[in-house]
């Protein structure tokens, strides 16, 4: 879902102009410090971020250290035929990002979990009836190709944590037992070979689901996945609150379908927690995702709620709606949500 | 035999019921004390009563009580008196009847009832005395005598709880006398001990040892305390015991005691110490003796134990210390057996056995005598062996198992077969011998007796391997998959179920066995599995990088599989064309083993490398003594391909020649038919193609060679014969039809060829088409392949062939103009175009080219008849003066040489032109005048030599000659433009009006081809030249040229 459409991320927030009711509504008062404890954040590097110098790097992560992140997630190193490290296999963008964003976490003593290749077509391909040659064929080679190619780069960075695989699990497309099978194969082969070639490393997959699918068989799909799948530690699950695939009241029991699943086979749950608000319809602007900074309200409910069932959590995205980065409006709810933290006198531990 | 049984040791032997008589007396019990009392009257205890009893205040009926008691003691007296006297003579039953009846009169006399006590217990009247005492103690209820005597009458009715609640009454006195406190207590101590009443005993004996501080206290006291357990405290009792010991029985006993202790405590050294001590004062201690044994056996000790126990049987002829002689050298059997010192543990089990008759040390005999391979006494143990249970059985059939006797051993093992384990142990000998259908039908009876799950799993494994090894997969895989329904974290069995599903391909399942197995064992050899899966499902890149893995912990395999290891990586290499680094794995397998293969294969590598040189010395370097056939031959194949690569043919043929000494074939002949035909020894080549073709008639490859070489012998007949045999063997091989159209032509059978021709255009543009419309989909093709030019080229060869052949009628007309004419120059138009010998600036010409003879094998014969002029001047108007007309044959002897013969009618049209006859030979070479289909440009050159007589008139010799150089280019395969530079001369003898010419110039020439078709090259062209050219030698002026023809 959040790969789906968040590579438009840049343009979506630079084109926003229209004040976003609550955006800047006064911070709750009953919110809890740490409520207000972002604790780290995902990274969707696209070709702009292949020009960015280390300056604007690091700004980025000056804001990361404000914001008191921990924790980050790179969500893929090559998109379609794009590296963002050096690579010998496939095009790279002319300032690879990877090496400064590492060298940046080791100095800033945070965790980075090193997302591997994204297909722009995973969506569509995943819908067609062959799923197993494209997963089990052609995305784990090159997933596998891309771990191979990074492993000697990231390993000399302390900030290294682990590997993030990049295809997202929704609700829908794994029905069929014969596709669970196929992605469970898939997920199976592909952790066993990050394990294998690192294995103090944690291992970390992302999902989400609908209020369409009930808690019940979400927790199913995970259950069995994460069965079969026995090297992945780290469930990110998106709350979904964002897109309006769940919302704060349904989340709860969502959380807790993932969180059985995760306990019942000793893996890690880590909510997503977004931070934006999508403000169009996708149906209407033609596919074009069109997202706003979330009022600071909404964010810290979401927060209240994973702290419910998890230790930890992470944000979806801070680069783009919680820092200067993003454009006017995120520089403003970054403002604004500094101030609060300060107020509050927030000190967030870094999670567990 | 060596359980510690404290409570029988000597001293506390004496625990058992047992009169007091050293030192403690019963109450009253001596003469002397009774005279007393029976004087007095009164009760040693109630004497202070008596004496307050004046002093009260009902005086007067203790007057008249006294008056009866004075009158009750006279009447009484005589009887004490009489008591007294027999108990002197120790008539102990008149004396009591006397005392008896002293007490009929006086009943409240304690003191005599006390004396009547001691009587009665004397006389060992238990249940009287009881009745005594207790009437004492009704009266006087701590009485210390009543309760001394209540004790004994008690113990002696074997009321022991009340025994001793009466004595500790008295002992717990502190007011008591210490002597009946100290009788008390060590009665009290007699009986718990006794009975087993060990606190009791203990509290009795802390106080008794108050009054005495002795070795028998201490001792006692030691005994309690360690049968209530408390060994530090009755160790330390005993050592006070031993403190006070008096004589060398006393210190042994204690020693004994803390001996036993310390064995009891698990303070083995310590026991033996003691032991050791006891010995010295007693070496003929012999429950040290045995003990001692028994302590150095605990310490595996089985010398010490041996002797001590030998000692112990020099000494007493008992049978349990002859079965503990032998039980002692069974454990040194046993302990020599265990650090496989088989022979020394069959010296001791014999000498055991020798001691004490044990089947079951019979059996272990043989065992140890199979172990230590002495298989004739192994037999004969057994033979004194009498097998009786099932366990009997079977390990008599492992003792038949070792010493050879293998099918008595299956036979005793079946009849030892009674439980699970018996039955898979005889299914492993039945694999042993290589009969896994027996063994299989064991483990499955083995199964049938549901045994537990562990054995159920190992039974499970083991068809699986049976039915593996027979290629049974479908059961291999049930059983395994029964194993790990049982036990879904048996890797070994998922890793053997993975090994099956390779086997039969099902690489997914494998993929699945094994990457679960990886998940949880990450060994090389696991991610070696993987890796060949991956290999298997031509997955290059998982099985690469699985590889690597793999190769980098290679130093825990074997070196064997470490070097399959690194050889399969490098095929994988070598599969993605990754030649440096297929040679560093496969140098890396050859240095872990060397073979042959590896360093063949490293020389591939280096072959592929380009480094032939050190290949060919890899190769030299390989004896060729060890290898096999097929190895030998991959050797030479390697020499013969590195041999072609240097370009060095000939040293590759005597590798071929031995090719095919060891592996002839159709294809080895054929080979060296190619190369021998290339090294020019054509007989060697036709040999050894003709014998390809013998072999295999049907393969069109051997054919079309032949047929080639044959053709380059000039054998065109069977050229054709050939051709047309590999062209109904390969009707799709387009070159054949081609070589086929060129090898008719050649005999003149030019109908055929064009068939042949148009067949071989046909295929190439079909071939054509399908090529385009498979790249139409993919990335436009900017440039023509290399393949398509040749194509394309072969193509307007065929085309032009066929032109060549079919065509019978050809008319050229060309007209030119020069700027200026001020010297007559109408030699203005090129000589290949017009032929420049008759000089004229514009003419017609018509060819004729007969069916029959116009055409053999590139030889042309044609009529034609012409007729040129020359322009008025600035102007294209004929001048009809300069008409000449011409009639006459050409012919053009040779194939590959433009020479044209020809004889030619002149005729006088014009005022100015002439009868005469002209023999004419010119002679032509062009490079890129005819089009390049699809070639962009190329470079053009173009000679052109004429030389002419006129027989009649001044017998004219002429001379023109031409030469053109530019570069052509081509628009839409139809239009050639084609600047150029160009020289032309013309000269003739006699030459009165100097007319000879040498000009330099350059022009562009265009040139639009027209009247093509599918099968024939266009027939037309319509060519525009226009030329600079200076005159650099002759009268004429420099000027422009343009120049139209057309040719049609």
């Amino acid at each position: 879902m959040i790969n789906k459409f968040l590579w438009r991320l840049s343009a979506a927030t630079t084109f926003l102009c229209a004040p976003v009711a609550g955006l800047t509504a006064a911070v709750s008062p009953s919110a809890q410090p740490a409520q207000l404890c972002l604790q780290g954040t995902f990274i969707q590097l696209l070709n702009e971020n292949g020009g960015w110098d280390k300056a604007t790097w690091n700004a980025l992560f000056e804001s990361f250290h404000k914001l008191q992140l921990q924790h980050l997630v790179i969500q893929w190193t090559v998109y379609d035929q794009t590296a963002f490290y050096a690579s010998h296999r496939f095009n790279t963008v002319p300032a690879t990002p990877l090496e400064t964003i590492l060298a940046l976490a080791d100095r800033a003593g945070m965790q980075v979990m090193i997302g591997l290749s994204h297909d722009p077509n995973y969506w569509t391909r995943i819908e067609k009836k062959d799923k197993r040659s494209y997963l089990v064929e052609e995305r784990l080679s090159r997933n596998i190709a891309v771990a191979a190619e990074l492993l000697p780069q990231v390993s000399m960075h302390k900030s290294f944590a682990g590997w993030y695989i990049s295809e997202e699990i929704d609700d829908i497309n794994w029905q069929k037992p014969e596709d669970r099978d196929t992605l469970f194969s898939y997920l199976k082969q592909l952790s066993t070979f990050l394990r294998t070639s690192r294995p103090d490393v944690k291992i970390g997959l992302s999902g989400f689901a609908g209020t369409r699918t009930p808690p019940s068989e979400v927790q199913q799909l995970w259950e069995q996945l994460l069965r079969r799948a026995g090297a992945i530690d780290i469930v990110y699950f998106q709350d979904g609150i964002g897109v309006g695939k769940l919302d704060l009241n349904t989340l709860g029991s969502y959380y807790r379908a993932i969180e059985t699943a995760t306990n019942t086979t000793g893996r890690k749950l880590v909510p997503v927690i977004e931070a934006f608000e999508q403000i169009s319809d996708p149906q209407m602007s033609n596919g074009k995702f069109v997202a706003a900074p979330s009022s600071i309200d909404r964010l810290t409910r979401q927060i209240g709620i994973a702290q419910q069932y998890a230790g930890r959590w992470i944000t979806f995205g801070v680069p783009e709606y919680l820092t200067p980065s993003g454009g006017e409006r995120a520089q403003k709810v970054y403002g604004e949500y500094l101030q609060r933290m300060q107020t509050a006198g927030v000190r967030c531990a870094p999670g567990n | 035999m060596k359980h510690l049984h404290i409570e029988k040791k000597p001293g506390t032997g004496r625990i058992a019921p047992r009169h007091p008589k050293s030192k403690r007396s019963p109450p009253m019990f001596n003469l002397g004390i009774m005279v007393v009392a029976l004087a007095a009257s009164v009760p040693l205890s109630a004497r202070p009563a008596t004496d307050k009893a004046g002093d009260t205040v009902a005086d007067l009926r203790q007057e008249e009580n006294w008056l009866v008691a004075q009158l009750k003691k006279f009447r009484s007296y005589p009887h004490l008196y009489r008591a007294y006297q027999l108990l002197k003579e120790d008539k102990l039953g008149d004396a009591a009847k006397e005392i008896q009846a002293y007490l009929d009169i006086d009943p409240a006399n304690t003191g005599v009832r006390i004396s009547y006590l001691n009587v009665l217990y004397r006389q060992k009247r238990a249940d009287e005395l009881l009745r005594q005492s207790e009437q004492v103690l009704r009266q006087e209820p701590a009485n210390v005598q009543g309760l001394l005597y209540h004790g004994l009458a008690s113990q002696m009715r074997g009321d022991t709880d009340a025994a001793i609640s009466s004595l500790r009454r008295v002992y717990e006195n502190a007011s008591a006398d210490g002597k009946d406190r100290e009788f008390a207590a060590g009665n009290t101590a007699d009986i718990a001990i006794s009975q087993g009443r060990y606190g009791d005993a203990l509290d009795a004996l802390t106080v008794l040892s108050a009054f005495q501080n002795t070795y028998a206290v201490h001792y006692r006291k030691g005994d309690a305390l360690a049968s209530l357990s408390r060994l530090d405290d009755a160790a330390q009792a005993y050592e006070a015991a031993l403190e006070k010991a008096a004589n060398q029985t006393e210190q042994i006993q204690a020693l004994s005691a803390l001996g036993y202790l310390a064995q009891k405590k698990g303070e083995t050294d310590k026991a033996i110490r003691y032991g050791k001590f006891i010995l010295a004062k007693d070496p003929a201690n012999i429950d040290w003796l045995r003990t001692l044994s028994d302590l150095y056996d605990e310490k595996k000790n089985y010398a010490k134990s041996e002797l001590a126990a030998r000692l112990v049987l020099g000494a007493s002829r008992a049978p349990q210390d002859r079965v503990r002689l032998a039980n002692v050298l069974a454990a040194r059997a046993n302990h020599a057996a265990a650090a496989g010192q088989y022979a020394k543990a069959s010296f001791y089990l014999k000498r055991a056995l020798q001691m004490k008759r044990n089947p079951e040390w019979l059996l272990s005999l043989a065992e140890l005598y199979a172990q230590a391979g002495n298989k004739n006494r192994a037999g004969k143990a057994l033979a004194a062996f009498s097998p009786v249970s099932p366990q009997d059985w079977q390990r008599a059939g492992e003792v038949y198992w070792q010493i050879g006797k293998k099918e008595t051993a299956l036979v005793a093992l079946s009849k030892g077969a009674g439980s699970a384990k018996a039955r898979m142990q005889l299914a492993q000998r039945y694999l042993d011998m290589q009969r896994p259908d027996e063994a299989l039908h064991q483990l499955e009876a083995a199964l049938r007796m549901e045994p537990d799950t562990a054995l159920q799993i190992q039974a499970q494994r083991r068809i699986g391997y049976i039915h593996a090894q027979a290629g049974r997969h479908r059961q291999a895989i049930a059983a395994f998959e029964a194993v790990l329904e049982k036990d879904g974290a048996d890797l070994r069995a998922r890793k053997e179920l993975g090994f099956i599903h390779m086997r039969m391909q099902n690489y997914p399942q494998a993929l699945e066995c094994f990457v679960h197995v990886l998940e949880h064992e990450r060994t090389p050899s696991n991610m070696l599995a993987v890796a060949r899966v991956y290999s298997a499902m031509k997955q290059n890149e998982p099985a690469l990088q699985y590889y690597r893995m793999a190769a980098a912990d290679s130093v825990l395999l074997s070196k064997s599989d470490a070097a399959a290891l690194h050889a399969e990586l490098g095929f994988l290499y070598a599969a993605n064309g990754q030649f440096a680094d297929a040679h560093e794995s496969w140098s890396t397998s050859a240095g872990l083993i060397d073979t042959p293969e590896m360093q063949m294969n490293v020389a591939y590598a280096e072959e592929m490398r380009g480094m032939s040189r050190e290949a060919l010395a890899r190769l030299d370097a390989v004896s060729r003594e060890t290898l096999d056939k097929e190895q030998e031959l991959r050797l030479l194949r390697q020499y013969v391909r590195l041999h072609e690569k240097t370009g060095n043919i000939a040293q590759a043929m005597p590798y071929l020649e031995q090719e095919l000494t060891l592996a002839p074939s159709a294809g080895l002949h054929y080979q060296i038919g190619v190369y021998a035909a290339r090294l020019g020894r054509g007989d060697s080549a036709l040999q050894h193609l003709e014998k390809a073709v013998s072999l295999e008639p049907q393969d069109p490859r051997y054919l079309m060679q032949l047929a080639y070489l044959c053709k380059d012998r000039g054998d065109t007949a069977r050229t054709a014969s050939l051709l047309e045999q590999v062209a109904d063997l390969a009707p799709e091989r387009v070159s054949v039809y081609q070589e086929l159209g060129y090898a008719y032509s050649r005999t003149g059978q030019n109908d055929k060829a064009i068939i042949a021709f148009k067949k071989a255009i046909d295929g190439i543009l079909d071939a054509g088409m399908r090529a385009s419309l498979r790249t139409s989909f993919q990335e436009p093709q900017r440039q023509e392949t290399s393949e398509q030019t040749a194509d394309n080229e072969r193509l307007y060869a065929m085309r032009q062939q066929v032109r060549e052949m079919s065509r019978q009628f050809q008319i050229n007309a060309y007209q030119s103009y020069r700027s200026n004419t001020r010297q007559p120059n109408p030699n203005a138009t090129p000589g290949f175009i017009t032929g420049g010998l008759v000089p004229s600036q514009g003419g017609i010409e018509f060819l004729y080219q007969p069916s029959s003879i116009g055409y053999q094998d590139g030889k042309t014969f044609r009529l034609f008849g012409r007729s040129l002029w020359s322009n008025e001047p600035h102007s294209l108007r004929i001048d009809s003066d300069t008409i000449q007309g011409g009639i006459g044959a050409e012919y053009k002897p040779f194939r590959d040489i433009n020479v044209y013969l020809s004889l030619e009618k002149l005729f006088k049209w014009g005022s100015q032109s002439e009868n005469n006859w002209l023999i004419r030979t010119s002679w032509g070479y062009s490079d890129g005048y005819g089009m390049k289909p699809n070639q962009r440009s190329w470079n053009q050159t173009i000679v052109y030599l004429d030389a002419g007589y006129f027989l009649q008139h001044d017998n004219i010799r002429s001379l023109y000659a031409e030469v053109r150089q530019g570069r052509a280019y081509n628009f839409n395969n139809t239009t050639m433009i084609t600047p150029h530079l160009t020289a032309t001369g013309w000269g003739k003898r006699p030459d009165p009006l100097d007319a000879s010419y040498l000009e330099l110039g350059a022009g562009v020439s265009v040139k639009h081809l027209f009247n093509e078709t599918r099968y024939e090259a266009a027939r037309s062209s319509a060519e525009f030249i226009a030329q600079y050219r200076k005159a650099v030698a002759g009268q004429h002026a420099s000027g422009w040229v343009l120049t139209a023809a057309l040719q049609f």
